[in-house]
């Protein structure tokens, strides 16, 4: 009988109650390796836009990767890398402080509440915690400007009709 | 007093009949102040007795608000307050009126207060339960009570006979509302175990007899409804309890009655029972032990169950379909090993085909039926057991090779292989029906666009969903369920059955999603070609102009030729590429909806294989026209589309053939825009200006995306052989079509000919990038510019731009360039340009800290690469040094950043001359640049924030790392000069600074350092570290 850490349990686990209840809209699955097994420790996850926001009608995908330490330490979650976000790094890792484990990462964080985080951080940057600079100093200086960028990145991400 | 009630009588009722807000909120002010006043009790007590309900419901009230407040914390005034209650629950419950006229809400309030006054005083009444039922029996008070343990089967029997049905109610009621009471509020921690301790001890093994003997003598709907509420609040409490404490119930006679009341003949009882058990394994399956789990597995899977099934479907009962589905999950879920051992014997075949069924419940997913869906996390979760939980499966079946490993009984092996194999074959199978099952339920129904938005969108979810699922069975089923589905479509081809071949497609396309040219079989490729052998895309293509009647069916034709990216790269794939793209060139241009699917599938095909579709590039000519000249196109897909046919025009050896399709690019890119720029300068209407802005600024990013398209995907060696080469430098040297200088025109027009083109900023971006996009590349190419040309660009803008919003962009363009041309650039010009647009511009770049930011990354770029072109000149370079000390003061992360990265680079300098270090190590040994970099490095490292911190550090150690003699020198004259400033601003001095200093000299500049300077930044903040 195979032995598993705690790490492949927690996730095993953030995948039932991921099935079981996850908001509407959202995606989240452990990815496939080239034997057709599954990675549990990579996965693709969509962020849909929330309605009324520049961001709605799209769904963002990003990738999710559980190190040997989760759920002590926190996964590592990126959008595309390049993605146009104040809080999104060049390489696309997200600065949000549930994500961080000198912040505010607790083990007992669950998957849906990363998501959902991240969903909210996607309209409401906080401009006090910089990861990008083209981004960022638009926010800061050009909101028209910046509104424009995010439409147009949205467009690209965009749901099909 | 009688006065004062008769005007409280009159508040409360206006209270309950005002439809004033304001009055309301007037009202409610003044009764919360009687309620919290002294009299209160006596208020409640005269509104209880008045005749209306509104009245009593409010005296009730306020007894609520009163135990709430905590005002009775002796003995005596809760045992007078619980007579009090009891006194007026004797008078409701006698009151005809009460029980059967509506005012059942106030009996639940005084049960509900109670129950409060339990809580607070469980150490002394240990048995609320028998106080009622006494009471209700003697119709009289009965409190204290005479006794507290309440078991004997007889003696409950006694009381029930002897009680009218009613009062049962009350007394299931009574016991539910206290447990609720329970589970709402805290206790603090010791209270809690001991309430959790009597409750366990009286009041459970009362009710519970309670509940099991009065079950006995009713079985009316209203009966065990009340009955199974209050059950259920049980079950609740209890798994609360044993979490909370270390309790233990035992609910097994509780919970075999609950699950004897799905076989009811009542529908309205089956369906609460049903509820109610469903609940019960939700909230805590340990309390459904083996006995039930086989009552329940008998009922479900039996007769009954088949039965109800039958029953439910012939009446199209969804609703209790969806219940009964819910059930049978949460019981399965429970134990889902257990079950997937079930699949290897036969005898257990009825389980799934009874499960099976349930899936296939007729009726339109969502709309009507919400079984299926249920059932798709059930069928994803069973799936588990077969895919990732295979080994766990196999040992508990013994199947294992390893199972034993003394044992090297041939019989034995062959009959672990044989059980194997029929495991594997019956779980394929089952998963086949499984897949076939949801095949038809994603079909799209006709009439779809008829149907509400919501239910469109959450049918999409649920198809998404189903692929899902057939992406975790797909280990289970592999390859006969794809012919299924290939074959499938071809079938449906012949009759144009758009709705069968759109689901089939569907699927494939979740299957195909997680194949790559290296994993895929011949059989999956073998089937893509018989698909595209089908006349598939021809079929489809027919649609495009009809109406959207057959949206989907395209929709899905382009996931699925987006899905299977992989096969482009392969040689099956190469003959039908002429196809498909023609599809989705058509697809695109026909009607808008398809254009952001279709545009990202011909994106991809492109980039998997230019080289494959050279050919094809007369075919993109009639649309990359259309997409230049059609105004209506949106920017991403125009950008998209120009990207895929410059990543084509990239993979032509020749560059003859590379640049005059290049020439016809750039000249329709040309002529277009400096058309619309024309306009735009007569167009006075914003609308019409704004949308002529937007049209030339996605042309400009066509040019950046050609750029990058044109990008070298590999090595230039692994691209061209060495004859080839020699060709393409020659050829893009000499530039016979001139295409550099119609590139450069372009930027001309975009930044310099209308006035409010030149400052804007999505432009600049556009244009820098496409400057920087030739800057990494290896050889001469047609965005390989000449360096002078790149800086006379930056010069011109730098004299012409009036806002300095796209300083940043062009320091950052000048950073490229010197990072890949800094070996022939020549210093003189670095020092001219750098005049110019800094030394000039200083007063400028000093007010914006995006500005100071981005030229201090100019700066770090130089020294980064050649620091000489800075270094050697005094005048400038001392003022470079000046601006990078003063700004330490900064607050912004990304200029501190910056500054990190002057220093160190400055300091390491090791891309440095010998001359270069000469230089700066005398600035630093000699002049006061150590000791003002040290002083002003602390200083403001005091004051910035913690995220910050690490800018300094850095920066410290390495001034400690390079200078150890001179740094002991300027720390001990930096804390003496700061201790002066702070003396003299009125400031606590900072302490013990000599010992900090001692060991951060001992550190060397280290790692060892960090802790340290961190440590002693909190100490002189007064900050306590807040991570353990």
């Amino acid at each position: 009988m195979s032995v598993r850490n705690l790490c492949d349990e927690r996730i095993q686990q953030e995948r039932k109650n991921w099935r079981k209840d996850h908001p509407f809209g959202f995606y989240a699955k452990p990815v496939k390796a080239a034997d057709g097994s599954l990675d549990l420790r990579t996965w693709v996850a969509g962020i849909p836009g929330k309605p009324q926001t520049l961001f709605e009608n799209a769904t963002f995908p990003i990738t999710i990767s559980f190190s040997e330490e989760y759920p002590a330490k926190p996964p590592k979650v990126k959008f595309p890398a390049g993605f146009y976000h104040p809080n999104v790094y060049p390489s696309g890792t997200i600065c949000l402080s549930i994500l961080n484990e000198d912040q505010d990462w607790r083990p007992a964080i669950s998957l849906k509440q990363i998501l959902l985080g991240i969903q909210e951080l996607l309209d409401t940057p906080n401009p006090k915690s910089p990861a990008q600079e083209p981004a960022w100093r638009i926010f800061q200086k050009d909101k028209e400007a910046y509104k424009k960028k995010i439409i147009e990145q949205t467009k690209k991400y965009a749901n099909p009709k | 007093m009688e006065n004062d009630i008769v005007h409280i009588v009159q508040l409360v009722e206006e209270l309950y009949s005002s439809r004033d807000a304001n009055n309301v909120k007037l009202i409610q002010k003044q009764l919360q102040e009687i309620q919290k006043s002294d009299h209160a009790l006596i208020v409640a007590d005269n509104l209880l007795n008045q005749e209306s309900l509104n009245c009593k419901f409010f005296g009730a009230l306020t007894y609520s608000v009163n135990l709430n407040l905590n005002k009775f914390d002796n003995l005596d005034s809760l045992n007078n307050i619980t007579r009090n209650l009891l006194q007026h629950l004797i008078s409701l419950i006698n009151d005809d009126k009460i029980i059967n006229g509506g005012g059942m809400f106030i009996i639940k309030k005084i049960f509900s207060n109670l129950a409060l006054a339990y809580m607070m005083n469980h150490s002394n009444w240990l048995n609320p339960l028998v106080t009622l039922l006494s009471t209700i029996m003697n119709n009289q008070v009965t409190y204290p009570n005479t006794i507290e343990t309440l078991e004997d089967d007889d003696e409950i029997l006694k009381w029930i006979n002897a009680m009218p049905e009613k009062f049962t109610h009350l007394v299931m009621l009574f016991s539910q509302i206290i447990v609720e009471e329970m589970m709402k509020r805290e206790l603090p921690n010791n209270n809690s175990v001991t309430m959790h301790q009597t409750t366990h001890d009286y009041l459970f093994p009362t009710t519970e007899k309670f509940l099991l003997l009065s079950c006995q003598k009713y079985h009316e709907e209203q009966f065990l409804s009340l009955w199974l509420q209050c059950s259920n609040s049980w079950i609740q409490y209890c798994s609360k309890a044993e979490f909370d404490t270390t309790i233990r119930y035992q609910l097994t006679s509780l919970i075999s009655f609950m699950i004897s009341l799905i076989a009811s003949q009542e529908q309205e009882i089956l369906s609460l029972a049903i509820e109610s058990v469903t609940e019960a394994i939700e909230i805590n399956h340990t309390f459904i032990k083996i006995e039930q789990r086989l009552q329940l597995d008998s009922i479900i899977f039996g007769n009954w169950g088949l039965q109800y099934i039958n029953y439910i479907s012939n009446n199209q009962d969804f609703e209790s379909a969806e219940k009964f589905t819910r059930l049978i999950i949460a019981f399965l879920n429970v134990d889902m090993l257990k079950l997937a051992k079930l699949l290897i014997t036969d005898e257990n075949d009825f389980k799934f085909e009874f499960l099976l069924n349930l899936t296939g419940f007729q009726g339109l997913p969502l709309e009507e039926e919400v079984v299926s869906q249920d059932m798709i996390d059930f069928w994803n979760e069973f799936a588990y057991s077969f895919t990732t939980d295979l080994s766990v499966l196999k040992s508990s079946l013994k199947l294992n090779d390893d199972d034993d490993d003394d044992n090297d009984d041939n019989e034995e092996n062959e009959s672990k292989n044989d059980g194997l194999r029929k495991l594997d074959l019956k779980a394929q199978h089952l998963f086949e029906r499984v897949i076939l099952t949801y095949w038809n339920k994603i079909h799209v129904p006709k009439d779809i666009d008829s149907l509400e938005s919501s239910f469109r969108d959450e049918f999409k979810i649920y198809r998404r969903d189903v692929g899902d699922l057939i992406d975790a069975c797909y280990p289970i089923v592999k390859h006969p369920i794809f012919h299924q589905l290939v074959n499938n479509i071809i079938s449906s081809i012949d009759n144009s059955n758009f709705a069968d071949i759109e689901a089939s497609l569907f699927l494939i396309n979740s299957i195909c999603a997680d194949f790559s040219d290296n994993s895929v079989d011949d059989t999956i490729l073998n089937g893509i070609v018989a698909i595209f052998d089908s006349k598939l895309l021809e079929l489809v293509s027919l649609t495009h102009q009809s109406n959207d009647k057959f949206q989907y069916v395209v929709y899905t034709t382009i996931q699925f030729l987006s899905s299977i990216e992989w096969f482009y790269k392969l040689e099956q794939g190469t003959p039908y590429l002429s196809q498909i793209l023609n599809f989705l060139f058509d697809s695109m241009i026909n009607s808008s909806s398809y254009q952001v699917t279709s545009s990202k599938a011909i994106s991809q095909i492109c980039n998997e294989c230019r080289l494959s579709l050279i050919e094809f590039l007369p075919n993109f000519e009639a649309v990359i026209t259309e997409m230049i000249n059609n105004v209506s196109v949106e920017s991403l897909i125009r950008q998209r589309i120009i990207n895929s046919y410059a990543s084509i025009i990239q993979g032509v050896k020749n560059p003859i053939t590379q640049g005059d399709s290049l020439f016809k690019l750039f000249d329709l890119l040309d002529k277009r825009s400096f058309e619309v720029i024309n306009q735009l300068q007569t167009t006075i209407d914003p609308e019409q200006r704004d949308q002529m802005k937007d049209y030339l600024t996605s042309i400009i990013n066509c040019i950046s995306a050609i750029g990058k398209g044109m990008q070298l995907p590999e090595d230039v060696e692994d691209i061209y052989t060495n004859e080839e080469l020699i060709i393409v430098k020659n050829y893009w040297t000499i530039d016979q079509l001139s295409i550099h200088s119609k590139i450069l025109n372009i930027i001309q027009n975009f930044t310099m000919l209308e006035e409010s083109m030149c400052d804007d900023l999505s432009i600049m971006e556009a244009v820098v990038d496409i400057f920087k996009s030739g800057l990494t590349e290896p050889i001469p190419g047609p965005f390989v510019f000449d360096q002078e040309s790149i800086i006379l660009f930056i010069e011109m803008k730098f004299d012409s731009l009036k806002t300095s919003n796209s300083y940043p962009l062009l320091y950052s363009l000048y950073g490229s360039l010197i990072t890949t041309c800094h070996s022939t650039i020549q210093p003189e010009n670095v020092v001219n340009l750098l005049n110019k647009i800094f030394v000039d511009k200083l007063e400028i770049i000093e007010q914006d800290p995006d500005i100071i930011q981005s030229s201090l990354s100019l700066f770090g770029s130089i020294l980064q690469s050649k620091p000489s072109l800075i270094v050697n000149d005094v005048i400038l370079f001392e003022l470079i040094l000046s601006f990078a000390i003063r700004h330490l003061n900064s607050q912004e992360r990304f200029v501190l950043k910056s500054l990190e990265l002057f220093w160190i680079k400055l300091i390491n300098l090791r891309k440095g001359s010998r001359q270069d270090t000469v230089i700066v190590k005398r600035l630093f040994n000699e002049t006061q640049l150590g000791n003002l970099l040290t002083f002003n490095s602390f200083k403001y490292m005091f004051e910035t924030s913690r995220s910050n911190l690490e800018f300094f550090i850095e920066i410290i150690k390495i001034i400690i790392a390079k200078y150890p003699l001179m740094s002991s020198k300027w720390l001990n004259e930096t804390f003496l000069k700061l201790n002066l400033e702070r003396r003299n601003s009125g400031l606590k001095e900072i302490e013990s600074w000599e010992l900090f200093v001692k060991k951060l000299i001992m550190s060397r500049g280290t790692r060892g350092a960090n802790g340290l300077i961190k440590e002693f930044w909190l100490q002189v903040n007064g900050l306590v570290e807040y991570i353990s």
